[in-house]
């Protein structure tokens, strides 16, 4: 049986430790600072294209009167792709009582809270008058108006509000008893008041955790088809539309996909770098990349399938405007990104057929880092390409992007990163108690 | 000088001037002192914010064509048709629309500039100046105005030495010398368009912008049902008229000739055997032919591309099949050509023989070939004015620069084409400390201040109720010239076309701009030429065969030399132009237009005044100039028979009950109010002139977006017109589709707003809440017909191209609420007017009758393309019209049952017709 | 006087809840580093949460107001025409009361889970003794009632038995 607790650990104290270490013994390297201070700047970067876009307008993206969306509305998908894979892993593996989530969930969770945090602010970005975001809440107002309930934006906002509140219970739910670790060994009074609080006077008692399992249990029934409903309906912001290319019954079920496969490879990213920035070894093994391997290697069969039988559907479905659009797509202006999403997506992913592969860990980061470029490309040539190839020829047009464009984007991967940093530098990055359990269960103590 | 050719302004000096500005107009934003007489079919007495209609006369290249001017509160916000004047009967085009933008341009000269700042200045100058009359000389453009010409005999009269000159940068000298040719005499020979059944159009456009399109176009409109014309034209590149033929074949001027030699000769002039090829032959045979048997309503016509011989022989062409054509006498009373009045000024400037010099609102500093060196030359003479509504190249060359008033302003007169003379009448006092030419005139005749008003009412001598019927109807009546008799004395000779040494280069007048007068004029700048769809700018059309064999790639920047000058534009290629040919248009690079229209395009006319010049060379440039255009894509892409129909000729009759049926939908049938608003477009009729577009901009407040915009692709314009090239019956033919908001009964747009801003109301209009709208563009994403426009930025207001926003709120209508940033806008049907139509209609308790709603795209449309009215009366003109077999819907495969709907375009060109 | 009993391992805190549950003197509560599945029901008697059913009713309740705040506001309140649509659009109302069940059920199962549990609660007697602070990182305590600690004390076998005064 596949161990995922790795030698080196030999008493419940150790794992507590080797947990908390971050918080309360960093190692605070120069490669820390410096990563440290390369997200800040690349933070304050996206808080001045923000500010620059507020006082100048959103003119300042590359969007024109054809592609009226571009970069904000892909980084939004893209975002949020990636916010699925924490509660996925979390919720999903919990119901199917997979082991190996273990070490993964507290920081996977985190992930999706900051991904799903940086994919809510695109679409404010987005708006022509980003202030009056609060019309899309039903409130009490003088003008007696409503939101208009048939519009996916609208959808959008309760699914994606929903997410993040659902996500953050979750994830907090999950940290209390780790909590209340920290209140007992966190360095400063201060601190250990601190950490008290939000553990809520936890003591482990057995009628809390027996209350805690089923909770917790119920919370992740709730969030896969959580997870898979806000996908879904994120989709629908295309699906639900008539464009070519976008009135898709296959959206749902692709853009899920999709989420989970851009979500898993940031994860493989996150928990190399941890592994490796926080002497994360034993619990984070390459058992996990392996595993997570195999989850990526059948999501970009998916992915492939999913393609494929796009072109396959606008050939047999015999619609000009469809069939237009998938020569666009390899012919047109796009066909480089396009070839790019295709190799990224699904040629390049097929290398995790191999085991030799998926255990070697410097390959699984490198594919997964080239599967979260190939889903943005996916995600903007969703945008783009129906767009600039919709019904009317005189409306053709093609997208270049601006600074600013490529400005937020990066900020927002900055400040994606900052977040984390601090993150792990306040919150134990694995959960000490499911990682005690896990042991227990290894070791037979 | 330094004040007319000092750099320009830095930002914050020009918003001061601006804020200044403003204050000083909003002071003087009253009617004119004089007593003004209301159009007649409006109740008298203003009521505030009331419209109130003026019937008044703008001219173009010197020619009066009358129009209605609408004021609120004092403020002329809009120009519409003057139905009473048979020049614009009812209809407008692009540059009488402009009109009330270019009235309250910011940059418009409002003071006496040059060696002094005051009137006072310059009237000492100018005495000092005329102490020695000799070498005094007055140059115009061309005048028709009876007034105008009373004071320039005055003047004449007062300095009998005077020389003057008179050039029109879009001139007329072919067709002159043609009717010398053919007549021994000068004649205005106006075709009635109407009574021909077949035209035939060598190298000309008739259909095009001129003095003469309004009427023609009606002409043309009239005779698309019923019993049709057959149109053949042969030209080189594409014009409205190429566009809207039955038959159309491009050929190189010279080959435009040997046709004409075919079908001559077929009528008897024997003018040697025509070197044609077989397409040309075949098009001349069946040209011929048609002409021949509709004897007495037959048509030929030409342009100015070709020389006085074709112009002859057309007469004599015309003569020999009884043609449907009016000669008048000319209304230039100047004997001169314009091209050689404009030599004789160079060289008199030259020479020396000028020593005060009085320009009237004209231009020859831009307008005349750099080979004649006028800037030069004016900067020779001691004493020069400029008279003008800006401080432009002519001015920037003057001593001195006496600011004009704007027609708006003005009391006047102008003649039509066929003498129809017209009052022009101002609908609000001088904006700035502006003058008349005619004010002008007179003091320099006099010596004395005189009024405008004063100077047209002694011009006509008309008794005061006779004088009010003259205002009131926009056209004085009995002033139309009657028809001379006109005999053509030989068949003219025919010259060959020349060896063929390089490419030929056509130059037109510009679609938009025309001869770059209003080039300051920001809704003209960005009006689509109606074949490139290109903004901001001019370019070098050539043919597809030649770019290839040059190697010259679509939208790249060339260098065409002609004669050892060079000048560098865009290229495009155009399917259709003919072979060795080059076509560029007029009216850009202008060097002083204002912070508009300075350097925006290639000056062309520096090169020559000929339309028509062999001997050019293109290269690839190593400049990049950028290529702006509003349509990408203009080819159809085999989708015909979805976007732009085609029908027979034979499917034009309307009327056949239970064509209106929309197709099957899950969702219930939309309930219909009392109104059921439809516009329904005839494509057959479009001639794709753009006037509804601008009348839409003026009507709607609709923002320009200056060229960096449009080269993100970013265009504000509620009402397109698409253009198409597309194959029928083996010929390249261009179709226009004017494509404002459907107003889709099932509109995909209001579904997906999250905040209801596009919304439904209960008469079928697909309506936009600004206030309501949060910018998520959802709407115009899922728009099939991409009609939606959307606010990138505040191009109303702070963000406004050229920081013109606080200026045009002048010209805004207050009926129509200017768009923020961040919001999307559209086509609402002018609700404004929907509104208005249905409170008149209330008030004297009735419902709004077929035809009384009038959109304003729909006012302006010269040929009745664009009808208006409730589907709820089955026998409405559009609900008849929507019963014809030629009614189509744009993409009616996503049954999103648009209440805007189109008529098929119908090619004339099956042979058993 | 309550009297907590040490162990060291889960397996040890196991077998000895169970043992005293046999003994006829339950704990009355495990202070637990890790949860114990199945060892609750060795305890002394208590009130089960009944969480699932909390949660289920706020879904419930959620996704009816939900879809109900929908139909007022567009049939009732202020209807508009938008695409041609039905006011009552129910299909597209569906997502939103779906979404608000499950919001519903997860903020609710959160409160629900503290009042259940009698949290927060930052100050318990049992943080009296300094050995409950291992409780949430390596040792098992088993909590004794003083009627059984003198039991406890004996039979049990624990590593160590601490005293505390509630």
């Amino acid at each position: 049986m596949t161990r995922w607790i790795g030698e080196g650990i030999d008493s419940l104290e150790e794992i507590d430790a080797r947990v908390i270490a971050p918080i309360v013994a960093p190692r605070l390297t120069w490669r820390w600072w410096l990563a440290f201070a390369f997200s800040g700047s690349l933070t304050l970067l996206m808080i001045g294209t923000v500010t620059w876009l507020f006082v100048h307008g959103i003119g300042i993206f590359g969007n024109n009167t054809t592609i009226v969306w571009g970069f904000p509305i892909a980084n939004y998908v893209w975002w949020l792709g990636i916010g699925h894979a924490g509660t996925l892993i979390s919720a999903l593996l919990l119901v199917t009582r997979q082991k190996w989530r273990g070490s993964l969930n507290r920081f996977a969770e985190t992930m999706t809270l900051f991904a799903a945090s940086m994919a809510g602010l695109f679409p404010i970005f987005h708006l022509g008058r980003p202030y009056y975001l609060y019309w899309i809440v039903p409130y009490p107002n003088v003008q007696g108006l409503w939101p208009q309930w048939r519009s996916a934006l609208v959808w959008d906002l309760w699914a994606v509000g929903t997410y993040i509140t659902f996500s953050a219970l979750f994830w907090y739910a999950g940290l209390i008893p780790d909590l209340a670790l920290l209140r007992e060994r966190a360095k400063t009074r201060l601190a250990r008041r601190i950490y008290g609080v939000f553990a809520l006077g936890w003591r482990g008692s057995l009628k809390h955790w027996e209350v805690h399992t089923r909770f917790y249990r119920y919370m992740a029934a709730l969030a896969v088809p959580l997870v898979v409903s806000v996908h879904s309906i994120i989709s629908l912001d295309f699906a639900a539309s008539l464009e070519p290319g976008w009135s898709d019954t296959i959206y749902p079920p692709y853009f899920v996909v999709g989420a989970l496969y851009s979500g898993f490879a940031m994860v493989v990213v996150l928990a190399a770098a941890l592994r490796w920035a926080c002497s994360f070894e034993p619990f984070i093994t390459v058992n996990h990349f392996e595993m997570i391997g195999r989850v990526l290697l059948m999501a970009s069969i998916i992915m492939g399938v999913s393609y494929a039988s796009e072109w396959l559907w606008s050939w047999y479905g015999g619609e000009r405007p469809e069939r237009h659009l998938v020569a666009f797509l390899f012919t047109g202006p796009y066909a480089p990104l396009y070839y790019c999403q295709l190799l990224f997506n699904v040629v390049v992913p097929q290398a995790l057929w191999f085991r030799r592969v998926r255990s070697n860990i410097a390959a699984v980061v490198i594919i997964s880092i080239v599967i979260n470029i190939g889903m943005w490309l996916e995600r903007i040539l969703i945008v783009w390409a129906t767009l600039s190839r919709d019904y009317l020829p005189s409306a053709w047009r093609i997208f270049l992007p601006t600074f600013w464009d490529w400005a937020l984007l990066f900020g927002s991967l900055g400040a994606f990163m900052f977040l984390f940093m601090l993150f792990v530098r306040v919150l134990p990055a694995l959960p000490a108690h499911e990682l005690r359990k896990l042991w227990i269960e290894e070791r037979g103590a | 000088m330094s004040s007319l050719t000092g750099s320009a302004l830095d930002r914050r000096s020009a918003l001061k001037l601006l804020a200044a500005g403003m204050a000083a107009t909003m002071a003087r934003c009253s009617r004119p002192s004089e007593e003004i007489v209301p159009y007649v079919d409006m109740p008298e007495g203003l009521v505030a914010g009331e419209p109130m209609r003026f019937a008044t006369t703008l001219t173009l290249g010197g020619h009066g064509r009358g129009f209605v001017a609408v004021a609120v509160d004092g403020r002329p916000v809009k120009i519409e048709g003057n139905a009473r004047h048979p020049f614009s009967l009812g209809a407008t085009d692009i540059f009488a629309e402009a009109q009330v933008l270019s009235l309250y341009d910011p940059e418009r000269s409002g003071a006496v500039a040059g060696r002094g700042t005051t009137w006072h200045a310059f009237a000492q100058a100018w005495t000092r100046a005329t102490r020695d009359p000799s070498g005094l000389a007055l140059f115009t453009g061309r005048v028709t105005s009876p007034t105008t010409l009373v004071q320039i005999d005055a003047l004449m009269k007062r300095f009998p030495g005077l020389r003057r000159y008179r050039s029109e940068p879009i001139h007329d000298d072919a067709a002159r010398a043609g009717s010398r040719l053919a007549f021994g005499r000068v004649v205005e020979a106006l075709p009635r368009w109407a009574d021909a059944d077949a035209i035939l159009v060598l190298d000309g456009d008739p259909l095009g912008n001129g003095p003469d399109q309004l009427r023609i176009a009606r002409a043309y409109s009239t005779r698309r049902g019923g019993k049709r014309q057959r149109i053949h034209v042969a030209e080189p590149a594409w014009t409205l008229t190429g566009a809207a033929a039955d038959f159309r074949i491009a050929l190189a001027p010279g080959e435009v000739r040997e046709v004409a030699r075919k079908i001559a000769n077929d009528l008897g002039a024997g003018l040697g055997e025509p070197q044609l090829s077989d397409a040309a032959r075949k098009f001349a045979t069946r040209a011929s032919a048609e002409l021949r048997a509709a004897h007495g309503r037959a048509l030929v016509l030409t342009g100015e591309g070709q020389g006085a011989e074709l112009h002859a022989l057309c007469h004599w062409m015309n003569a020999r099949l009884a043609a449907p054509v009016d000669a008048f006498p000319s209304q230039d009373p100047v004997a001169g050509d314009h091209v050689g009045e404009m030599t004789a000024f160079a060289n008199d400037l030259h020479a020396g023989r000028i020593r005060t010099l009085l320009i009237a609102d004209a231009n020859p500093a831009y307008d005349a070939p750099d080979a004649l060196h006028i800037p030069a030359g004016i900067a020779k003479v001691p004493f020069s004015a400029h008279i003008g509504l800006y401080v432009d190249e002519t001015a920037q060359a003057c001593t001195w620069h006496l600011p004009l008033s704007h027609a708006l302003e003005s009391w006047g007169d102008a003649r039509a084409p066929d003498g129809t003379a017209s009052i022009v009448q101002p609908l609000i006092r001088p904006l700035h400390q502006t003058r008349t030419c005619d004010e002008y005139l007179a003091w320099f005749a006099t010596g004395k201040p005189a009024s405008a008003h004063a100077l047209t009412r002694a011009a006509w001598q008309a008794s005061d109720r006779n004088w009010r019927q003259m205002l009131s109807d926009g056209a004085v009546a009995n002033t139309a010239a009657k028809p001379i008799t006109v005999s053509v004395a030989r068949v003219p000779d025919l010259p060959r076309a020349g060896s063929g040494r390089g490419l030929v280069l056509r130059i037109a007048p510009d679609p938009s701009l025309g001869d770059g007068r209003h080039a300051n004029n920001a809704w003209l700048q960005e009006c689509a030429k109606p074949f490139t769809r290109q903004v901001w700018g001019n370019a070098v059309q050539i043919a597809p065969e030649d770019a290839q064999r040059l190697q010259i790639a679509d939208e790249g920047t060339v260098d065409v030399t002609l004669d050892g000058r060079t000048f560098a534009a865009p290229a495009v290629i155009v399917p259709g132009q003919a072979e060795g040919v080059i076509a560029v248009t007029l009216g850009h690079g202008r060097l002083a237009a204002g912070r508009i229209g300075t350097a925006v395009g290639a000056r062309v006319c520096g090169l020559s005044f000929a339309r028509t010049l062999s001997g050019a060379a293109v290269a690839k440039s190593a400049d990049s100039l950028p290529f702006r255009s509003l349509q990408a894509h203009t080819r159809l892409e085999g989708r015909a028979e979805d976007l732009f129909q085609i029908s027979g000729a034979h499917e034009h009759e309307p009327n056949e009950p239970g064509l209106d049926e929309p197709p099957p939908s899950i969702l219930p049938t939309p309930q219909r109010g009392e109104y059921a608003w439809a516009m329904l477009i005839d494509t057959d009729a479009c001639i794709g002139c753009n006037a509804c577009v601008v009348a839409c901009q003026a009507e709607n407040n609709v923002p320009v977006v200056g060229p960096e915009e449009v080269s993100q692709g970013r265009d504000m314009h509620w009402l397109r017109v698409d253009n198409y090239a597309l194959s029928h019956n083996g010929a390249l033919r261009h179709g226009f589709e004017p494509v404002p908001c459907m107003h889709c009964e099932l509109a995909p747009c209001e579904p997906v707003c999250p905040v209801a801003a596009s919304v439904h109301d209960h008469e079928g209009l697909n309506v936009q809440v600004y206030n309501r709208c949060i910018g998520t563009r959802f709407c115009e994403a899922n728009c099939p017909y991409k009609v939606r426009r959307f606010n990138w930025f505040d191009y109303s207001g702070d963000q406004a191209y050229a920081e013109q926003g606080p200026a045009l709120e002048q010209q805004h209508n207050p009926d129509v609420s200017a768009r923020g940033r961040g919001v999307m806008e559209k086509c609402n049907y002018c609700l404004q007017r929907v509104s208005r139509a249905r409170k008149t209609a209330e008030k004297e308790s009735r419902e709004v009758a077929d035809g009384e709603m009038v959109t304003a795209c729909q006012a302006a449309c010269p040929t009745r393309a664009i009808h208006f009215g409730n589907l709820n009366d089955a026998q409405s003109d559009v609900s008849r019209r929507r019963r014809a077999p030629r009614h189509y819907t744009l993409l009616a495969e996503l049954n999103t049952r648009p209440r805007t709907t189109y008529l098929k375009r119908v090619f004339n060109d099956g042979e058993d017709t | 006087m309550t009297v907590l009993a040490e162990f060291s391992t889960a397996q040890a805190a196991t077998d000895a809840v169970a043992a005293a549950s046999r003994a006829g003197h339950p704990a009355r509560d495990v202070l637990s580093p890790v949860p114990l599945e199945g060892t609750a029901e060795h305890l002394a008697p208590y009130a089960k949460g009944k969480i699932g059913w909390v949660m289920f009713v706020a879904g419930a309740v959620g996704g009816l107001a939900g879809w109900f705040m929908q139909w007022y506001s567009a049939v009732v309140d202020y209807p508009i025409i938008s695409g041609g649509r039905p006011m009552n659009s129910w299909p597209a109302f569906l997502l939103v009361p779906y979404e608000a069940a499950i919001l519903s059920m997860g903020v609710v199962g959160l409160l629900g889970w503290m009042w259940m549990c009698g949290l927060p609660k930052l100050f318990h007697p049992l943080f009296a003794a300094p050995i409950v602070e291992r409780a949430v990182q390596d040792k098992w305590l088993l909590v004794f009632e003083s009627a059984d600690a003198h039991w406890a004390r004996a039979h049990l076998g624990a590593d160590a038995v601490h005293e505390v005064r509630e």
